[in-house]
């Protein structure tokens, strides 16, 4: 990649650390707390530290990929390691990927607003202001999405104030007695919290253009550790609260429990933390349509990234619109997110060690 | 910085209008604050509501409304039509079944209540024990808003050991809770007014027993922590009122000859608020120490009292199941716990400490 695009697009080790907070927290908390509670039971708490382990893992691992091929994205080294025709079909995989990932958050964006707070407003009109929004920010580059993620960060903070209240109605009961569930039980609902997590991978296209990259690592895991006490605090903040019986009944359990409280002046708090909601959800959009726009533009070398953006609009707008339901989507996010774990773990193992048997280093 | 803090600003006030409406859809919308419950027939359900008037022409300040259907939302559809704008139940604050509902089961009338997202958690439940829709009839004098009469009557009072509070949330949390059983109070209407008498007692969803105010106050000292309150006993032909300023129950079970126990240690602190005796108490430590063990061993009577109602109905409203599963998981068996709670060794030790007297005497 020329080296005066990378220094025109560079962000700060500090922007990193709030683009990997915002790409991993979006919709995934909001029905984290109910499938870790029926996988996991009263265990439910143990996954999330376990997932974060794990991710740090594939931190790692991206990280020892991405450090040897310093101005290079995932589509531009790929080349390199296995050859442009299976280089070409492995970027193409991500980023088509990276494109369903897109969709289908917007999609459920939009299903928790319609059901929510917009019941009467077409959900074309919500996705519609969505998805131009997100191509807008992604047409002015890394820059501006790594701006806007650090200014929103203090901005959404108060999300969290917003649910501090609840801490008080934990009744600790609920994750007695620990350590019940059996190993199996563990570990898929550990797979399961890993889907939340997923935002490792736009390692494969930002790196480049972060600042000081020997500190990157570092970085990152410092907004690992952030997601993963994020996670951790809502997941004991609602299983505290329901219990694992009742939260099976409840489909956005971090948004119904703030129905619980009464605040005076405030009124009905959902609303606040959705309003605020809304904002985290297009951020965790936004880097996903970033990384399939700029991986697409660079597969194709496009001269601006919004052609490519351009291109991938009308796709995002059918892979949202393609589930037919609630349970559709539940299960298309599923075997999506399989997939990049998938890919997250699989390419950089695979380069890795295709590198060293080829003698790369 | 400065523009930062300038967003910030402005995205706070922002937050301030989230959920706001417009004027016109404000008038165009209907708040009724509460709704009664009750059997019309078979597989009919009696419902109704009062709406406010908001405007100022108008020749009553209220709407009285009775409607029915085979579901409340079924109900609830033939309202619609009758009413001058659009039903909204975002400010419910009340739901009152009569006692024959509560007996048939409450669940077929809880789904609209979760389902719908603008009904607060925090509605309340109340029972009564004759015709539900008899409120409309009643005419409060403070307020022609009976909604917020009866809200301020469970949560305004200072009294939290008899003003028993269940809430939409706390309702479908124990209903679906292994091992706790609901618990709702009952009002009992008046003329001119209405007052909490005791409470309905569930085995899941059907009401099956009564508890009397004293039983009420038994269950909340065992059950609830931090309380504040008033208790009046007799000693010696004399009256003295007690005022509870704290208590901590410490519920510890075991297994005695095949049979569950439960030793239950209750502390209290207590304030004496009167004493008709007119006695000195200023330098006399045993008159103290008779005050508390007359307050114990008539608490402990009343405790007594509540195991023998709740054991004989077969509920379990404390949730002594919950300690049992969380505490001695080899002792609880889920399938059996009705039985296993109504056959179990209940012992029971209090320990007040009266700590400050007045300012006289």
């Amino acid at each position: 990649m020329e080296l005066s695009k990378i220094k025109r697009e560079q962000i700060s080790n500090r922007q990193l650390i709030f683009i990997i907070i915002h790409n991993a927290v979006g919709t995934g908390f909001l029905s984290l707390p109910r499938s870790l509670a029926e996988v996991a039971q009263r265990d439910s708490w143990l996954p999330v530290i376990i997932s974060g382990i794990l991710w740090s893992g594939g931190f790692f691992l991206i990280y020892k990929l991405a450090i040897k091929f310093p101005n290079d994205t995932l589509v531009g080294y790929s080349d390199k390691i296995v050859g442009p025709y299976l280089g070409k079909i492995i970027s193409l995989s991500y980023i088509l990927y990276a494109t369903l990932v897109t969709g289908l958050i917007a999609r459920i964006s939009m299903t928790v607003l319609a059901s929510v707070n917009l019941p009467d407003t077409p959900i074309p009109v919500t996705l519609s202001l969505f998805l131009f929004t997100g191509f807008y920010l992604v047409s002015q580059g890394t820059k501006a999405l790594a701006r806007l993620d650090e200014f929103l960060f203090f901005g959404l903070t108060p999300l969290f104030l917003v649910l501090a209240p609840m801490a008080f109605n934990v009744d600790w009961i609920n994750f007695r007695p620990m350590f019940q569930s059996e190993p199996l039980e563990i570990i898929e609902a550990t797979y399961l919290t890993m889907y939340s997590f997923l935002a490792v991978d736009i390692m494969f296209i930002i790196f480049p253009f972060v600042e000081e990259q020997k500190k990157a690592l570092k970085s990152s895991l410092i907004g690992l550790f952030i997601v993963t006490l994020t996670y951790l605090f809502i997941t004991v903040l609602v299983v505290g609260f329901y219990g694992i019986e009742a939260i099976q009944y409840i489909t956005w359990p971090t948004l119904s429990i703030l129905k619980a409280l009464n605040v005076p002046f405030f009124g009905r708090l959902e609303f606040f933390f959705f309003f605020l909601w809304i904002a985290i959800a297009f951020t965790s959009f936004a880097p996903y349509f970033y990384i399939s726009s700029y991986g697409l533009a660079d597969l194709f070398n496009f001269k601006h990234q919004n052609y490519s953006s351009f291109i991938l609009l009308p796709i995002i707008a059918f892979v949202a619109f393609f589930p037919k339901n609630l349970l559709e989507i539940f299960s298309f996010m599923e075997l999506i997110a399989t997939v990049g774990l998938a890919l997250t773990f699989g390419i950089p193992l695979l380069f890795l060690t295709i590198i060293k048997l080829r003698g790369l280093d | 910085m400065q523009n930062k803090i300038k967003i910030i600003t402005l995205l706070l006030i922002l937050m301030l209008i989230v959920g706001c409406w417009d004027v016109s859809e404000i008038d165009r919308t209907r708040f009724p604050t509460y709704i009664t419950f009750d059997q019309k027939a078979d597989d009919v359900y009696r419902f109704s509501t009062k709406i406010p008037v908001l405007k100022e022409e108008a020749p009553e300040d209220v709407s009285n409304f009775r409607f029915s259907g085979p579901s409340f939302y079924s109900g609830f559809k033939d309202l619609q039509p009758r009413v001058m704008g659009k039903i909204s139940l975002a400010l419910l604050r009340i739901a009152i079944f009569s006692e024959a509902v509560a007996q048939e089961g409450l669940k077929p009338h809880l789904d609209t209540f979760l389902r719908d997202p603008v009904i607060p958690g925090s509605t309340l439940f109340a029972i009564t024990p004759g015709r539900a829709d008899e409120i409309i009839d009643i005419e409060v004098a403070p307020t022609n808003d009976i909604g917020e009469y009866l809200e301020l009557l469970f949560n305004g009072g200072t009294d939290d050991l008899i003003l028993l509070e269940t809430t939409l949330n706390d309702f479908f949390i124990s209903l679906l809770t292994t091992g706790v059983d609901p618990i709702i109070p009952l009002l009992k209407y008046g003329t001119d007014d209405m007052e909490v008498k005791g409470a309905g007692i569930f085995q899941n969803d059907r009401m099956v027993g009564q508890l009397s105010e004293k039983e009420v106050r038994a269950l909340t000292l065992v059950k609830e922590k931090g309380l504040k309150g008033e208790i009046e006993i007799k000693v010696e032909d004399e009256i003295v009122n007690y005022y509870i300023q704290n208590n901590r129950a410490k519920i510890e079970p075991s297994s005695k000859d095949g049979r569950l126990k439960f030793q239950i240690e209750l502390t209290l602190d207590v304030d004496i608020d009167e004493d008709t005796n007119f006695r000195r108490l200023i330098d006399s430590p045993s008159t103290i120490e008779r005050l508390e063990e007359e307050l114990n061993s008539n608490l402990k009577r009343e405790i007594y009292l509540l195991f023998d109602t709740l054991q004989e109905l077969k509920s379990d409203p404390i949730g002594l199941g919950q300690i049992t599963r969380a505490k001695r998981f080899d002792l609880f068996d889920p399938d059996e716990w009705r039985q296993d709670f109504s056959r179990a060794e209940i012992e029971v030790d209090i320990n007040s400490r009266i700590r400050r007297l007045g300012i006289a005497t």
